[in-house]
């Protein structure tokens, strides 16, 4: 497996298997089909994942007509945007289907990387399996509109330019891998860390396996350019000016390699001072050191600390290892044979060694998150196709090429199975009657602020033209205000709370609120003046609550937002999914709970708890009420799906709104009540 | 050759599972026909060989008095 195979097979295995990775891709959309409820105006739903409605609505917005300054934040956005405006296309079509061009395009640097191997075949078969694998696919599926579909891709075009730049020693790859970084970082706005990762790791390689290469010295000083903060066209210029001078060096002055490392060695320890001083490794240090609370300084000097969120997202939550096992590689077997295979692939090109770093950054996600198992997927996939191979080319006989061949082609497959399984979980963010819904009583003309969890946030900016308080971008602070509000009794304090909030919110759009408040008057005392009435605010804005079923199962850690740190809890909340109903011995099964119908106690383990009442609801009215004893716990059935536990909560503002649609309607109105969608409008305040 | 056929095996496999819903179960016969088709291409492969070899020798018989070198030189390359 040479790499005399030339230009003509390497352009085949590129093309197959980007027409591969599209094709199977589209299953998702095959599937949708068959589900009018993920269709709305005969589109496929473009919003799967809560991303997708940023970039979505910068879209939008730039359709409208507005400018948005060129960020990594709109990056994708104009993307959205040039694609839908030159092709003519629907906005909801590019959204949905942008993942499946964009994601596929990963193959090309797996297949380049193993061509500079010398085993282009091996990195065909690779790119197949990678490019619909696991947690990449998990991640980068039709409607996952999210930077992700072009950050693995990237990341490791830039791996790519490193091993190309290594095997030819031409300087041309060094100012190729600097401007993939430039844009790696204009796009993804925790790029740097990744990109910065990357340079230390061929600075290591070159130390501890190629102290000798020059051109590799001359690589990693270009490279480093890329991270100054020079304007766009500066940093064109000075990365083509460093190259010049690098291949003039490098060909006519033939420099001693010894004046090379010592001047590398002083660039590696300056670009290390500058990475920690310019906060490129912070952002990377946030997932490993998760903010226990954020803390305010109110009026008076009193500090306050409110439940940091990083924490309770859950997919910047730690994992264990089987699961950092499932989602890189499927299952154990193969986990560990991949690794081997990684190791006997490094053993036999030392080059492949910097393909170590995206398995590490993988091992990170044991602290950091889910997420970063995503990486690991194509050098577990390159690890576990090449110990196929060298088994291969260890044990020759006749058909020996078949204990290479059929195990990448089953391999391929095993993914697609996984990929298919998948498929029949998912479902788009907001289903076409929620959809219907928002678009009519949220995206009227009237200003106004949609009030919920800020898991809704940037689909709701998608579908509506109504801001939110809190986002999934931002959600730091102001989570308290809208926990507040839905664990608070009093309706009418919540109405004038919220009131207030939004008013002061719409002047500082879209900073925090609360921090603002609070340098005013101290927050106790501010929500008891509230309370009073002893604030006064003009009102401007029209105010929606919006819920789903989504939302259930975070009412706990909302209940928790609700108190600020170290303040005494007034109840608790949970929720359990629900198993099944045995209606004979008069039983309610949960994953966890079991709930005895008949005497009205519920058991968690062996410990027993005596509860009040019991409500069954099935979306859209309560169908069955069990009074049992004058106690505040109550349980809510709620569409034979979940076991919602509350203790002295069932008459706070949420409870009240989404389960029995008990506003008062002095002060909300009810403007979509069914068993999809929830949606209240603030009229009294 | 093999990376083509298994190019398009899965992609005529993923036809057809796209039309019939029966995606595991085609996607995993795919990987039985792909193993059927390299074992008939390996056999095929032979086969030309074995002609090749067949011819060799007749080539080999027919020139007998030809110098050595030539007839094992041309067998070696079609090797």
């Amino acid at each position: 497996m040479k790499r005399s195979f030339g230009l003509k097979h390497l352009t085949f295995y590129i093309i197959a298997a980007y027409i591969f990775s599209i094709f199977f891709r589209l299953f998702l959309f095959f599937l949708a089909k068959e589900h009018p409820e993920f269709f709305y105006h005969d589109s496929p739903i473009a919003i799967w994942t809560a991303d997708a409605g940023l970039y979505g609505s910068y879209a939008k917005k730039l359709m409208a007509g507005a400018k948005l300054h060129l960020n990594s934040d709109t990056f994708l956005g104009y993307i959205i945007y040039y694609i839908a405006k030159m092709l003519h296309l629907n906005l909801d079509s590019v959204i949905f289907f942008l993942p499946a061009f964009l994601a596929s395009l990963m193959v090309v640097p797996i297949v380049l990387i193993f061509y500079e191997f010398g085993m282009a075949r091996l990195g065909f078969w690779i790119a197949l399996a990678a490019s619909i694998a696991m947690n990449y696919y998990f991640r980068t599926h039709l409607g996952y509109c999210d930077t992700d579909i072009l950050n693995f891709v990237l990341f490791f075009m830039i791996l790519y330019s490193f091993v190309a730049l290594i095997k030819r020693e031409n300087l041309l790859f060094a100012a190729l891998a600097a401007f993939l970084i430039m844009f790696f970082n204009l796009f993804y706005h925790s790029a740097k860390p990744l990109s910065f990762g990357i340079v230390v790791f061929f600075a290591i390689y070159l130390l501890l396996f190629d102290r000798k290469n020059v051109s590799g010295y001359f690589g990693f000083f270009i490279a480093l350019l890329a991270f100054l903060p020079f304007s766009l066209g500066m940093e064109i210029a000075v990365i083509v000016g460093a190259t010049l001078v690098g291949h003039f060096l490098q060909k006519r002055v033939k420099v001693d390699y010894k004046i090379l490392l010592g001047v590398f060695l002083i660039a590696a320890i300056g670009a290390g001072i500058y990475g920690l001083k310019h906060g490129i490794m912070q952002r990377a240090m946030d997932y490993l050191q998760k903010k226990q609370s954020y803390a305010l300084v109110e009026k008076g000097g009193k500090k306050i600390e409110l439940e940091a969120t990083l924490k309770t997202v859950a997919e910047a939550s730690g994992i264990t290892p089987t699961q950092l096992v499932t989602y890189s590689s499927g299952n154990i077997v193969l986990f560990i044979l991949s690794s081997i295979g990684l190791l006997l692939l490094i053993k036999c090109r030392k080059e492949a060694v910097l393909l170590l770093l995206p398995y590490l950054i993988g091992l990170i996600s044991l602290k950091a998150g889910v997420r970063f198992t995503t990486f690991m997927v194509v050098p577990i996939i390159a690890g576990n196709i090449y110990f196929f191979y060298y088994l291969s080319q260890k044990f020759r006989f006749r058909f020996s090429s078949y204990l290479f061949y059929l195990p990448a082609f089953a391999l391929v497959v095993y993914y697609l199975h996984i990929m298919q399984m998948y498929n029949h979980m998912l479902k788009p963010f907001f289903i076409k009657n929620q959809i219907a819904a928002i678009k009519t009583n949220l995206d009227k003309k009237d200003k106004g602020y949609i009030l919920t969890w800020w898991d809704y946030g940037w689909p709701l900016w998608y579908y509506t033209n109504k801001r939110t308080i809190i986002d999934n971008g931002k959600h730091h602070y102001d989570n308290f205000i809208i926990a507040k509000t839905l664990f608070s009794y009093d309706q009418e304090f919540v109405a004038k709370m919220d009131r207030y909030f939004v008013e002061r919110f719409d002047k500082i759009y879209p900073w925090a609120v609360l921090p603002y408040v609070i340098k005013e008057q101290p927050l106790e005392e501010l929500l008891r003046k509230i309370a009073n009435n002893e604030v006064k605010i003009q009102k401007r804005n029209s105010i929606y609550y919006y819920f789903d079923d989504r939302i259930i199962t975070r009412l706990p850690v909302i209940e928790n937002f609700s108190y600020l740190k170290g303040e005494p809890k007034r109840g608790f909340v949970w929720v359990d999914k629900l198993r099944f109903i045995d209606p004979r011995k008069g039983v309610v099964v949960g994953q966890s709970a079991k709930i005895d119908l008949q005497r009205g106690y519920i058991y968690v383990g062996k410990k027993r708890d005596e509860v009040g009442t019991i409500y069954f609801s099935d979306g859209k009215k309560i169908t069955n009420i069990l009074p049992y004893r004058r106690n505040n716990y109550s349980i809510i059935i709620y569409k034979n799906h979940y076991i919602i536990g509350a203790y002295r909560y069932i008459n706070s503002f949420f409870f009240q709104a989404f389960f029995f649609n008990n506003l008062d309607k002095r002060v909300f109105k009810t403007l979509t009540f069914n068993k999809d969608v929830k949606i209240f409008k603030l009229v009294g305040m | 050759m093999q990376e083509f056929v298994g190019f398009v095996v899965l992609m005529v496999a993923g036809a057809i599972a796209a039309m019939t819903k029966e995606f595991d179960s085609v996607m995993y016969t795919s990987v039985a026909v792909f193993a059927l088709i390299l074992f008939l291409l390996d056999l095929k492969r032979k086969k030309p060989k074995e002609k090749i070899e067949d011819s060799a020798e007749k080539e080999n018989m027919k020139t007998e008095k030809k110098p050595k070198g030539l007839t094992t030189g041309l067998f070696t390359n079609f090797q």
